[in-house]
């Protein structure tokens, strides 16, 4: 429970600048604030409520049409014949006809009860999807597509989490494990956010896929038009983060790594990045990558895993196109084609496929 | 109508005051009072949007949230006074038997409202009353009184942080004070008990 002192006072100020002139920002900060803490929504719901009782005083206004900015300072508040005071007031004043609509809502107010008279109002505006996270997961193996509200369109890879929320003059999403691709609707005054770890990256209308590697470094691949990267600061978690014009951006056919401590940006020859992205067709494509990493790769996928079981082949480069949901396949490809040949299973082993040299002595590869 | 989740939150404003003496009981002191009530507030709220099965009386569970936020702070300070296990045990007497004050009277709180601007600085009166009195946005407020919007907005601000302390504290208190006042010699009796 730290600096929550101000917070009537947070709510206050934001409860009287939203009656005034409002831009859509206005509106995505106060829901950022609204979202922080669920302190600030419990004193803004009672700073509203009692606001809203305020509005019975309009039944103090005479009827005559007379404003008088002084007119509360007249009315005999204090004394056991304050109340009827006040309804003296209200009767002499003012035509009979509306003397009878005044009295009428009088009535009905002294009918209700405080819980009953409150609560209309200001909030209601903001629909549930408007002010909340949307959460998208897939499973080992899974992947998931979505088309959001604004046409854009995501797809899950394997083992991944999301979160979208779509804001009046900002997209938000957080890739929270896994990996994603975006295909963004253009929107020049809405840009959409992608937050990976520390990484933040903004884009207006294109296709990018963002991952979260083990190690938490995250890496993005760009195949259409232009994004923005930066990273956000820890600890800095209350505002929604943005990135300045004075960002580094990369294009199509570049990849952006990052980590901790590097901002790497690489252009790629044509075809690495839609390799790459084989996965959202259901593939894995490899092109002189090691077995390692391909066998790393595959284990994202499947619940049962490949392992390299003898380090002669570990190093071994490998290419070609296969089904990432089917590690049998590849296992089957390695030994008709790489020198490679798979372990007879151990019993109660079953989950695991050991790959080792299929030649009788280990010698060594290029 | 409130939203189905703020329930809890808006009839616990009712009676703010006796939460507040609650928690008081446990701190001694109105600034960690007012920390302590933002956060028996925000679980009231959270408690509304759960799907639990409703409560029965909204006052004896607010005031169990309370405890239970005074409790967690305490435990966060590592220091648990003494007289506590009386003071909670009056608390239950009092949810039980005490249930009438919950009625609030409508016609005595708009001259509750009405002494409470009575106690604004002239300017705010003002500014305030032109906006809830005769309805003037802002701007038109500005306008009238030659003063920039932003002053407006403060001057609201301050005056809607003071309507809501009325509204949901002192008037309630005042009412109340026969109420404390037997509850606080029950604390004693139990003690003396002991």
């Amino acid at each position: 429970m730290t600096a929550a002192n101000d917070t009537p006072a947070d709510a206050a100020a934001w409860l009287i600048r939203l009656e005034g002139q409002t831009t859509p920002q206005m509106w995505d900060e106060f829901q950022e604030w609204l979202e922080t803490d669920r302190r600030h929504e419990a004193a803004f719901i009672r700073l509203r409520t009692a606001w809203t009782h305020c509005d019975r005083l309009k039944l103090l206004r005479p009827a005559d049409g007379r404003v008088d900015r002084n007119l509360l300072s007249q009315l005999p508040a204090d004394g056991p014949n304050a109340g009827s005071g006040l309804l003296d007031l209200m009767e002499s004043e003012g035509a009979q006809a509306q003397h009878r609509v005044d009295r009428r809502r009088w009535l009905m107010f002294v009918g209700a009860t405080a819980a009953a008279t409150t609560g209309v109002g200001m909030l209601g505006w903001l629909s549930a999807e408007h002010r909340r996270w949307t959460y998208f997961e897939t499973e080992v193996g899974g992947n998931r597509r979505a088309v959001l509200a604004d046409r854009s369109q995501v797809l899950l890879n394997t083992d991944s989490r999301l979160r979208v929320r779509l804001a009046n003059a900002r997209r938000d999403s957080e890739l929270i494990r896994g990996e994603a691709y975006f295909t963004i609707a253009h929107e020049k005054l809405r840009p959409f956010y992608v937050k990976a770890a520390r990484t933040l990256v903004c884009a207006m209308g294109t296709a990018f896929s963002v991952r979260i590697h083990d190690d938490h470094s995250v890496e993005v691949l760009v195949a259409e038009g232009r994004v923005a990267m930066g990273t956000t600061e820890p600890g800095s978690g209350s505002g929604a983060p943005v990135l300045t014009d004075s960002a580094p951006q990369a294009g199509s056919d570049e990849s952006v790594a990052v980590s901790p401590s590097s901002l790497v940006i690489r252009q790629h020859p044509a075809g690495y990045v839609a390799r790459k992205l084989a996965w959202t067709m259901g593939n894995i494509s490899f092109d002189g990558e090691t077995l390692t990493e391909a066998v790393r790769e595959f284990n994202r996928y499947n619940r049962r895993h490949l392992a390299i079981a003898d380090p002669a082949i570990a190093q071994m480069k490998v290419g070609g196109s296969f089904e990432a949901n089917d590690p049998e396949s590849f296992a089957a490809t390695l030994e008709k084609h790489f020198g490679v040949r798979r372990m007879p299973a151990v019993r109660g082993d079953n989950d695991v496929i050991r790959l080792v040299s299929s030649e009788p002595r280990t010698t060594p590869r290029s | 109508m409130a939203k189905a989740e703020e329930r809890y939150l808006v009839q616990a404003l009712e009676f703010e005051s006796v939460l507040r003496a609650c928690l008081y009981r446990y701190t001694r002191n109105t600034s960690d009072v007012e920390e302590l009530l933002q956060e028996t507030y925000a679980r009231l709220l959270t408690a509304g949007a759960s799907g639990e099965p409703e409560v029965r009386s909204v006052r004896a569970f607010s005031l169990t949230v309370a405890r239970n936020v005074a409790f967690d702070w305490l435990r966060h300070k590592q220091v648990v006074p003494i007289e506590l296990v009386a003071d909670m045990e009056a608390m239950d007497i009092l949810d039980e038997r005490d249930q009438i004050d919950a009625i609030v009277n409508s016609h005595q709180e708009l001259m509750m409202l009405v002494k409470a601007v009575q106690e604004l600085p002239e300017r705010c009166r003002q500014v305030f009353t032109l906006r809830k009195v005769y309805g003037y946005s802002q701007k038109e407020i500005a306008a009238r009184m030659s003063i920039s919007e932003n002053t407006v907005e403060q001057q609201l601000t301050k005056a809607a942080r003071h309507c809501a302390r009325a509204l949901f504290d002192q008037p309630i208190a005042e009412r109340h004070a026969t109420l404390f006042e037997r509850f606080r010699r029950r604390g004693q009796a139990h003690d003396g008990r002991e």
